[in-house]
């Protein structure tokens, strides 16, 4: 296989399509190999059949690390945390560490916050000696959803070999170009609707709202919390008037807050890693919001900013 | 007034705005303070006449006047005009009177205190609320109970926010969030603290956190939330102070914060 030349001592970060798992393992057995014949460490985090394929491929003590996908993808600062100390256990003096996962649950309000996770990874692991390549599955791939991603992987590849990705742009563009994503809920009135509430207000309509929903109770709790630090937000750095709004259903509860400014400038904000505890002195409430409530999504239009956050229940 | 805390609403905020309602109350107060054997005092700026007026609702007034059960003083006689009160002083008075209440043979002291002149200026408020702490913890051992009534027309609420948050129990919206004495050094913890009183809560725990001991607990039993501020305004004090934090609650939301945040001397605790 072609392999495009690692960018000098950063990070690559490459798309992989499969549609069949004959295409899986025709797409990323090079991968691995690549990495063997180099001696580079290589860790693969997919789910047991695809690993069982790559086994088939490459033997059973070929010298890949199969690392457990566990709760890898349950939020996003999260994932990079993990993705950042993974690298950090596996890296090697002189060659890139070889990665090989699966794309995050790109799903619902969630899938706004893992595009932007894809974009921030470029830029937290631009100095990372390290080749990821993200094994996407094209069965059903939304159009708009694979434009987003193109705009964050320098290279493409696929079972025909590797090319580099002229969609690839920077992480702060491609964090900016994301298809905008809403609930469906969203499409109904709202049960709910609070013009410049307390965030105390706020939280108990939503509770009492959401009580009613089936969602799990811890569920509902990391959504008030996330609420909370939102709308703390839009009241001490947004621009009133701050509408909040609340949809409840059967099995899923989405609030929406949105202020009349223009959202925070840093297009990774609720997503980086954070410093030394006692040392913080703000912009973890969208971090917070983030960990605990990874349903959420972030857009800017000309008038106002919206943060919306979604909890279901398990189906 | 009975609660779960420990405490039998022995220490109670008024923040009024309507004084014919605070006289009712504070009669109330009284008359509670007599049916535990206590003997009762009213304080308040004024005259005498006025004074007396105010607790005209309560039985037999005249006679517990005459059997010296009740006590009517004016804060005119005790204190200057904008004095800032030294904490130690009302402690000491209280402690005295409560002691010689006991010594008369009654089983305690409750005391109506509307100390509105004496918390009209900042500093005046910061060394009251001193004050406020240092009777609080007086009373989760010794037989003493007050209502504190604080004019809202003349502080405002954020003013009254100051004073009420530091008791176990408060008026209907005075405050969001209590942080009051509890048995053996410790503190407790009610209520809801997020960006709206933050600031209020981080100040009210400098000013009275416990630092004398090398930990404290914090019994969050009744707290119902706490973000991410609140959390890290309690990690910073406990650090400062090379002291160590064990908040009791059962609010789900302070052990995923602790946990995110990667607290160290803020440790949550199951109840």
């Amino acid at each position: 296989m072609a392999v495009t030349p690692i960018q000098a001592g950063g990070f690559e970060h490459g798309l992989g399509f499969f549609g069949s798992d004959d295409e899986f393992a025709a797409t990323f057995t090079p991968f691995c190999r690549d990495a063997l014949e180099q001696d580079a460490p290589v860790v693969v985090r997919v789910a047991d059949r695809y690993a069982e394929l790559l086994r088939d491929d490459l033997g059973p003590d070929a010298g890949v690390v199969f690392a457990a996908q566990g709760d890898q993808y349950q939020d996003p600062p999260g994932a990079l945390r993990n993705a950042i100390d993974l690298i950090e256990r596996h890296s090697h003096p002189t060659r890139p560490v070889y990665l090989l996962g699966e794309l995050p649950p790109m799903t619902g309000l969630g899938r706004d916050a893992w595009v932007r996770y894809e974009a921030a990874a470029n830029r937290v692991l631009d100095q990372r000696r390290v080749k990821a390549l993200c094994a996407t599955d094209t069965r059903g791939l939304d159009a708009s959803l694979k434009d987003d991603l193109l705009r964050s992987h320098h290279v493409i590849v696929d079972a025909d070999g590797s090319q580099p990705n002229p969609a690839f742009t920077t992480p702060e563009v491609a964090a900016a170009a994301r298809t905008p994503v809403r609930d469906p809920l969203e499409h109904t009135s709202p049960a709910l609707q609070l013009h410049n509430p307390t965030p105390g207000a706020a939280r108990h309509a939503v509770a009492r709202l959401a009580a009613a929903s089936g969602v799990r109770p811890a569920q509902i709790d990391d959504l008030l919390v996330g609420l909370s630090e939102v709308l703390g937000n839009a009241i001490r750095h947004g621009t009133e008037p701050v509408q909040v709004s609340a949809w409840s259903v059967a099995g899923k509860v989405v609030v929406a807050v949105r202020d009349s400014g223009s959202g925070p400038a840093d297009p990774f904000v609720g997503l980086l890693p954070q410093g030394e505890p006692g040392e913080r002195v703000g912009g973890l409430g969208l971090w917070i919001s983030h960990r605990l409530c990874p349903q959420i999504s972030l857009s800017v239009d000309a008038s106002s900013f919206t943060v919306r956050m979604a909890v279901e229940a398990a189906a | 007034m009975a609660d779960q805390t420990g405490r039998r609403g022995d220490h109670l905020c008024w923040a009024y705005t309507d004084p014919a309602d605070l006289h009712q109350r504070a009669v109330a107060f009284l008359t509670e303070g007599l049916s535990r054997g206590h003997r009762i005092e009213y304080l308040a700026a004024g005259a005498f006449a006025d004074l007396l007026d105010h607790v005209a609702g309560l039985t037999d007034r005249d006679t517990l006047l005459l059997e010296g059960r009740l006590g009517i003083r004016s804060l005119d006689d005790l204190y200057g005009v904008d004095e800032v009160v030294d904490p130690a002083v009302p402690l000491a008075a209280y402690a005295a009177a409560t002691d010689a209440a006991v010594e008369d043979g009654y089983t305690g002291l409750t005391v109506v205190a509307d100390a509105t002149p004496l918390v009209r200026s900042d500093e005046q408020r910061r060394a009251f609320r001193r004050y406020e702490h240092l009777v609080d913890r007086y009373m989760t051992d010794h037989p003493f109970a007050a209502m504190c009534a604080y004019d809202v027309t003349a502080l405002g609420w954020a003013a009254a926010a100051e004073l009420a948050c530091l008791h176990p129990d408060a008026s209907d919206g005075s405050t969001g969030f209590r942080w009051y004495a509890g048995v053996g050094g410790s503190v407790h913890l009610d209520g809801e603290v997020d960006i709206a009183n933050m600031e209020l809560f981080d100040d009210t725990v400098a000013l009275t956190l416990p630092t004398a001991a090398r930990s404290v607990t914090v019994d969050g039993s009744r707290l119902e939330f706490l973000d991410h501020r609140a959390m890290l305004s309690l990690e910073r004090q406990a650090r400062r102070h090379d002291i160590k934090v064990t908040l009791v609650s059962d609010a789900p939301v302070v052990h995923r914060l602790a946990d995110l945040l990667g607290l160290r001397a803020v440790r949550p605790q199951w109840q």
